[in-house]
């Protein structure tokens, strides 16, 4: 869906000149794949693994062939991206001001999103619905809620979501359309929300974490090895962690999640000692995203806070 | 006077059932209305075409004289009908007030409006008297909160007809009292409840009339006044039924099962059993009483190697055996543990696959790791044909079965190999009387051959009847281990509850 969006904005852009129509061209190719998911999932009850990958595929193609078809002989044309806006005062804030408050509009958009999912799901009655649809369908079920009506529309608001997610990826950040140049993102976006334990706000947290190591990636890029400094930063990083964790459980403390810990920040330290003219390729930098999000989601997530009825078809028959 | 509900003619057909024949069934506004029948009778049908979660073939519902074709809950709730599922229909991540709020437009959509749920949820709470707060997390309720809530939600709705459908089944005897004042004062309001319940005493004794299913078919509508347990049973079961159980007696053999000090203590170390010492010999049905959660589930896995003991030893015929896993006790003995959900079949597989869980790897079943289907299927049919298991065929899954035929399934897996050991916990727990006899039936006859039975339960009158020796758990330890019968339920009650003045043996 994420592709999806990055090629219709890209397209609806293009096609129209204007970067809010391209967004919306974007939300709305999201919008159709997911249809064709709820249709599938939802509606036939198929599942969703399968339809899943189905579906990754089929964006792919589809965009890739579209993009031929229309753009093919064009040669590459770099669209206009948005411009940041500087949030007067709160902007000039030392060190993190520049970073957080010159951004596009579309950033600050996100943010606005991340408050009104929270307020729609905890704050009002079609949230509460959506949220027990996902938990005990039966139980929404029994109240008179119609299962199928609500998961249509949290898949539809989903794709219109990523999709505009794909349309800032290509028109707002780079103003061009790569093929297949979300790239995994939509896996990091699931695992960003096993690790934000399926809250708004934690999700909002993990985003963070995990767009830093993929910003620190592409600063990294640039240089041809890797500092050794850096095992230093992570020896110390762990270290920090280990002392956070045992300080918040006491000696509660999961004895393997501080194990691991503190052996990472020896070998940490140790490289650092013994080889400090070692280093790795910057290639190692690409994976660095997805390297932070496997050791978040195998270390320290704990799966019990997903929506007990995901991704499991809803049966009358069976399930009241 | 108008009936809250008239239901006549209903008949609904479920591929290879009958599920209702030409039912008729009606309930006064202020009457508590028993439905009695068992396993697979239809009461559940029947309700759920009332809640529209069903469609009936044929029939006519009337709600107040006017005729209502009922085609969702939502619908059935708008009409005043109410349903309190035999599964909670709760979400357990949830606080009470939003597991009210479901479904509900609130004062001021499209805002939740919790609080506002919050108080007047308070307020209804305080009028019948059902101690519910709120702002708790059902997950952190008990079950007998649970089902208050399951009520709430539906007073909230404004429903004038409650059905429960096997409220009791889940409770403790306290809170069965608690729900029997629940559904008094909830009556005295006015209000028409239908009880759903295959048990006889406590259909006679809250319950104002009565009405048995039988194969889905009415066998009578009767006051509760005029009627004893016997003639009940009679109308449900359609026989004489003997639940007590004829026990000859007969001189103990050789010890089967030998414990001695055995114990049992979490990481943090809490004690969850400890010095338990008692053996079981050939032919004998040895009873654990005690109330629930008082070491019996740990009691039983550490004797079926579900867990290891941290202290004490287990003998087997005379050897030693502690320590040993699910796979080795399985050699030894037979198990019917307490929750068949989780622990003896898998509701999605089918009849042949369960009754084939322990057998299939062996010959003639398998060979060189290849299953042969011929040689399982005959095997299962003897079993179904022996055990009398209820089923349309061997490919249905077990979830499609009522809980006696699955109990059934259970049984006839673990007995036909005539072990020389068998634990038993809650074996007839949400069992019909039909298939109680059953399952005692096949108790005795374990005992005739020479087996050696461990019964755990919670029931005390199915505990006196069964067993020869009666040891009684509480906090993990036996405070008694009576060597006669020489104890009737009242002792054994006061024993249960901590008291030591009967001797130990
Ligand atoms: N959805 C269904 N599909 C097929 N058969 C069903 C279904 N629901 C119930 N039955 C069958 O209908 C009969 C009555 O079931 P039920 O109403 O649940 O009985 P009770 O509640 O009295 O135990 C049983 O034989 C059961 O197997
Ligand atoms: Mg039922």
């Amino acid at each position: 869906m994420i592709l999806m969006g990055a090629f219709g904005g890209y397209w609806g852009q293009w096609w129209t000149g204007d970067i809010l129509l391209g967004m919306v061209a974007g939300a709305a190719a999201g919008t159709s794949l997911a249809a064709l998911m709820a249709l599938l999932s939802v509606t036939a009850r198929s599942d969703q693994i399968v339809v899943g990958v189905g579906l990754n595929l089929f964006a792919i193609g589809l965009t890739t062939f579209s993009f031929r078809e229309v753009f093919g002989d064009r040669g590459e044309i770099v669209l206009d991206r948005m411009g940041t806006m500087s949030i007067p005062v709160l902007s000039a804030l030392p060190a993190i001001g520049d970073a957080l408050f010159s951004q596009t509009a579309a950033t600050y958009a996100t943010w606005l999103i991340v408050a009104l999912t929270w307020f729609v799901l905890y704050r009002t009655s079609w949230g509460l619905a959506l949220r027990a649809v996902g938990e005990v369908p039966a139980a929404a079920d029994t109240a008179g809620i119609s299962i199928a009506v609500r998961r249509w529309q949290a898949v539809l608001v989903t794709g219109a979501l990523a999709g505009l997610a794909g349309s800032i990826l290509s028109i707002v950040q780079l103003g061009l359309f790569q093929e297949n140049m979300s790239a995994g993102r939509g896996f990091l976006a699931l695992a960003a929300v096993i690790f934000g334990r399926w809250r708004p706000l934690g999700v909002a947290g993990a985003c963070f974490v995990f767009g830093g190591a993929d910003a620190l990636q592409l600063r990294l890029q640039a240089e041809e090895h890797v500092p050794p400094e850096v095992w230093l930063f992570f020896g110390m990083v762990a270290l920090v962690a280990a002392a956070w964790l045992f300080a918040r459980s006491g000696r509660r403390a999961s004895p393997r999640a501080l194990g691991t810990l503190v052996a990472l920040a020896t070998i940490g330290f140790a490289l650092r000692a013994a080889a400090p003219e070692w280093s790795f390729p910057a290639q190692l930098w690409l994976a660095l995203p997805f390297v932070v999000t496997l050791a978040a989601l195998s270390g320290i997530a704990g799966a019990g806070a997903a929506p007990a009825a995901i991704a499991i078809p809803y049966r009358r028959d069976r399930d009241v | 006077m108008t009936p809250l509900l008239q239901m006549t003619g209903v008949t609904k057909r479920f591929p290879g059932v009958m599920a209702n024949r030409d039912v008729t069934f009606s309930v006064d506004a202020g009457e508590i209305h028993g439905l009695l029948g068992e396993n697979g009778a239809g009461k559940s049908t029947l309700m759920k075409i009332l809640y529209g979660l069903v469609e009936p073939n044929e029939g006519r519902i009337e709600i107040d004289g006017n005729e209502a074709r009922i085609r969702s809950p939502r619908h059935a709730l708008e009409l005043g009908v109410g349903m309190v599922h035999q599964h909670f229909m709760l979400v357990p991540t949830m606080t009470v007030a939003e597991n009210v709020a479901l479904g509900l437009r609130s004062d001021r959509p499209p805002l939740s409006r919790l609080r506002v749920v919050a108080r007047r949820v308070a307020d209804l709470s305080e009028r019948y008297g059902l101690h519910i707060d709120p702002d708790q997390r059902i997950a952190d309720l008990s079950v007998g909160l649970q089902q208050r809530v399951e009520i709430l939600k539906l007073l909230y709705r404004g429903a004038r007809l409650l059905v429960l459908d096997e409220p009791t089944a889940v409770l403790t005897p306290q809170e069965w009292h608690e729900l029997e004042q629940t559904m008094r004062s909830l009556a005295e309001a006015g209000k028409g409840i239908v009880f759903i319940s295959h048990k006889l005493d406590e259909q006679l004794a809250v319950a104002d009339r009565c009405t048995v299913l039988r194969d889905g078919a009415v066998m009578g509508s009767v006051a509760t006044a005029d009627v004893d347990k016997a003639t009940l049973a009679r109308m449900m079961v359609g026989r004489e039924v003997v639940l007590r159980a004829v026990r000859l007696p007969r001189p103990a053999g050789r010890p089967v099962l030998e414990v001695a000090d055995l114990g049992l203590e979490t990481p943090d170390g809490r004690r969850l059993l400890a010095d338990l010492t008692f053996s079981i010999a050939q032919g004998e049905i040895v009873g654990v009483a005690g109330v629930d959660g008082n070491g019996q589930r740990e009691l039983v896995e550490v004797l079926t190697g579900v867990r290891p003991a941290t202290s004490g030893t287990i003998r087997h015929d005379g050897e030693v055996v502690t320590g040993l896993t699910a796979r080795r006790y399985h050699r030894i003995g037979a198990v019917i543990p307490e929750d068949r959900h989780r622990m003896a079949i898998a509701l999605g597989l089918t009849v042949s696959e369960n009754l084939m869980l322990k057998e299939f790897g062996k010959a003639p079943f398998s060979r060189r790791g290849v299953t042969r289907p011929r040689a399982s299927r005959d095997f299962c049919r003897t079993l179904v044909d022996e055990f009398d298991i209820r089923t349309p065929s061997l490919d249905v899954t077990l979830r499609q079965l009522s809980g006696g035929n699955q109990q059934k399934v259970v049984v006839a897996r673990e007995m036909y190999r005539s072990p020389d050991l068998l634990i038993a916990a809650q074996p007839t727990r949400g069992l019909d009387v039909g298939a109680m006899e059953f399952v005692y039936r096949r108790m005795l006859e374990h005992r005739e051959r020479g087996g050696a039975t461990l019964l755990v339960s919670t029931e005390l009158d199915e505990i006196l009847s069964l067993s020869d020796r009666i040891a009684v758990l509480v906090d993990g330890r036996f405070v008694a281990l009576i060597d006669d019968h020489a104890v009737d339920v009242e002792e054994l009650g006061l024993l249960m509850g901590g008291s030591t003045d009967k001797g130990a043996g």
